[in-house]
């Protein structure tokens, strides 16, 4: 069921970012040739310009205020009667949820710099750009080797995931647990998301002075390892501290959806 | 064809009734099959189990018998027809002479009441 | 074992008491009314049966088994509000239901459509009220459930579309299945309720066949509810 509420999501997504998202290379093209080409023409590069900054500016806009509609109309709105209704587990929506919310913001990233390169290849050239690139490849695999390289980029796209999931679940435990507020849902919403950043602070806080040496430990066990080492636990302490505030706003949410539902 | 029904009386009961007189006046003609009880009931705008009540209140009077896997069809004995147009005459007739009564009249007055208009509508 | 009960469900919306120990048991077969006036608790106890809220107390059961993604598959809920997303078509529509509810009869849904004039490609958002409602009607009856929840089904509705959505809901009658219609308009339904149920303030303080009503009240459905329900 999970797939088939994937596929419904997607679509209802896709509907509105695709069309965007096409936009969006176009005027990178257009802007390109702007730059380049239309030099001479100022004010339709200004236009051009312009134009390309908004659809820029609409895509992240959109993307952000997508993941909150998503939940919030689609899960605690009127839709909410067909989607609750469904023979789907409570845990189900709110994985599917995350998974979208998950892949838009990486898309909108990849789209982003998708647009910057497609400009930097009109501004430097096809071949040019193609040389820079290869040889910051071949430096960096120079450094690590080709199969290392690989696990690096592997691994910092699985962290993005996970970040852009905990992003978007953090969001998610926020207007469910504003939404208990009859009547001033969303001030709730945005209280228990800043409540939730106060908390994270302070239990940072704690943490740091519960284990005082803990910064000096760590350097020294930085220190004493290989500089791709040093990445490697980088990222796993960081893939492990979203793991566990993921998990936590996944369960808040998840219980509020399943114990405490109240639509209307 | 319309079906009205009183308040605050039973529906089974008034549509058997109605059933009755059907049979009774030739809109239901002997071994015609009736309509199904769901499609009745859609006529009707009743609940099915309350049509399929009225049915089985005749068929029990056996004024309709079912043919499995056919349907239900209006009987076609003649005693069993004579015997209903007999028993609605009659109901009509109490109910006729009770009203008449209630306005205050005796027997003999309807009875004459009822030769006039009979003169009448020659 | 009856497709439908409760046992001393109660429900508080912040102090207040929604249902008031709640004891009810209903049988497939049949078509129920739950009547009551506006904030009775027909509403909460048709969310509770559908899993949209939980039991402050007691219990609520499907065929047995207490409202989940399993019941779910089982009970259709037509709400008294629009909840379809607008952008959808109505064959859009009909493929999201085919692919969640096993049983959902495509033909059959396509069938009552044709009755109707409207156009598959035809989105939510073009069309006029009563037709949405149609479109909503046409979803959950084509689907071939254990029990169906019609909250308020002809309220707001022209006498033509009241009586289109009275004649579906007969033909699609099925002995296996219980249909509970919650409404407060009782004389335009009660001829096809098989029993009523009245609800006052979160108690039920009625549970009868209804022409046992008509015969021993020598009254209407609506009459006897005038009388319960007096301001």
């Amino acid at each position: 069921m999970l797939a088939q509420l994937m596929k419904y999501e997607f679509k209802a997504v896709g509907r509105i970012m695709l069309p965007l998202y096409g936009a969006w290379l176009i005027m990178s093209i257009l802007m390109g040739l702007a730059v380049t080409i239309l030099e001479k023409v100022v004010a339709l590069g200004i236009i051009i310009g312009f134009l390309y900054g908004a659809v820029t500016i609409a895509c992240v806009v959109l993307t952000i205020v997508m993941v909150i509609q998503r939940f919030y109309k689609n899960l605690l709105g009127s839709e909410g009667y067909l989607m609750f209704t469904l023979p789907v587990k409570t845990a189900n929506h709110v994985w599917n949820k995350v998974i979208s919310a998950s892949f838009w913001i990486f898309a909108g990233v990849v789209m982003g710099l998708l647009s910057m390169g497609i400009i930097v290849l009109f501004t430097e050239g096809y071949t040019e750009s193609f040389e820079a690139i290869s040889m910051f490849f071949k430096i960096v695999t120079g450094f690590l080797g080709v199969p290392k390289v690989v696990l690096l980029i592997v691994e910092i796209i699985l962290l993005a995931l996970l970040m852009t999931g905990e992003a978007a679940l953090k969001i998610y435990a926020a207007i469910s647990l504003g939404h208990q507020w009859g009547n001033h849902r969303i001030l709730g919403a945005i209280g228990a998301y800043i409540g939730f950043g106060i908390v994270e602070v302070i239990i940072t806080n704690i943490i740091f002075n519960l284990f005082p040496n803990m910064e000096q430990d760590l350097e020294r066990l930085f220190e004493s390892t290989s500089d791709f080492m040093e990445m490697q636990l980088m990222i796993m302490v960081m893939a492990l501290i979203v793991l566990m505030l993921g998990t936590v706003y996944f369960l808040v949410t998840y219980k509020l959806l399943d114990r405490r539902l109240n639509l209307e | 064809m319309e079906w009205i029904f009183e308040q605050g009386r039973p529906i089974y009961t008034q549509i058997v009734e109605q059933i009755r007189i059907n049979i009774a006046n030739g809109t239901y003609e002997p071994g015609q099959q009736l309509p199904s009880v769901r499609d009745l009931a859609m006529e009707a705008a009743v609940n099915p189990n309350t049509m399929q009540r009225a049915f089985s209140e005749l068929e029990r009077d056996g004024l309709i018998y079912t043919v499995r896997t056919s349907g239900r069809f209006v009987t076609e004995e003649e005693g069993k027809l004579d015997i209903l147009q007999k028993k609605l005459g009659q109901e009509f007739i109490e109910d006729l002479f009770e009203k008449l009564q209630k306005l205050g009249m005796s027997k003999k007055e309807i009875m004459d009441a009822i030769e006039e208009w009979a003169k009448e509508m020659k | 074992m009856s497709i439908f009960e409760c046992r001393s469900l109660t429900k508080y919306y912040g102090k207040t008491k929604a249902l008031d120990n709640i004891d009810l048991k209903l049988e497939a077969g049949q078509i129920v009314g739950l009547l009551g006036p506006n904030g009775s608790g027909k509403t909460t106890l048709i969310k509770l049966a559908n899993g949209l809220l939980q039991p402050a107390g007691g219990q609520i059961l499907i065929e047995g088994e207490e409202p989940g993604a399993g019941t779910k598959a089982k009970v259709a809920y037509l709400p008294d509000r629009g909840f379809l997303p607008e952008y959808m078509t109505v064959e859009a529509l009909f493929k999201l239901y085919g692919d969640f509810f096993k049983d959902f009869n495509t033909k059959k849904a396509d069938q009552m459509l044709e009755g109707l004039g409207i156009k598959k490609t035809d989105t939510l958002k073009k069309m006029s009220k009563g037709t949405k409602e149609k479109i909503q009607l046409i979803l959950v009856m084509s689907r071939d459930a254990k029990i169906y929840f019609l909250d308020e089904p002809i309220a707001g509705v022209d006498p033509a579309a009241r009586d289109y959505i009275l004649r579906t809901i007969i033909s699609n009658y099925c002995e296996n299945s219980l249909v509970l219609i919650s409404t407060h308009l009782i004389a335009d339904v009660e001829s096809v309720l098989d029993d009523v149920v009245f609800i006052k303030e979160g108690r039920v303080v009625l549970h009868k066949a209804a022409d046992i009503i008509r015969e021993e009240e020598g009254k209407n459905i609506d009459g006897l509810f005038r009388e319960v329900f007096k301001c």
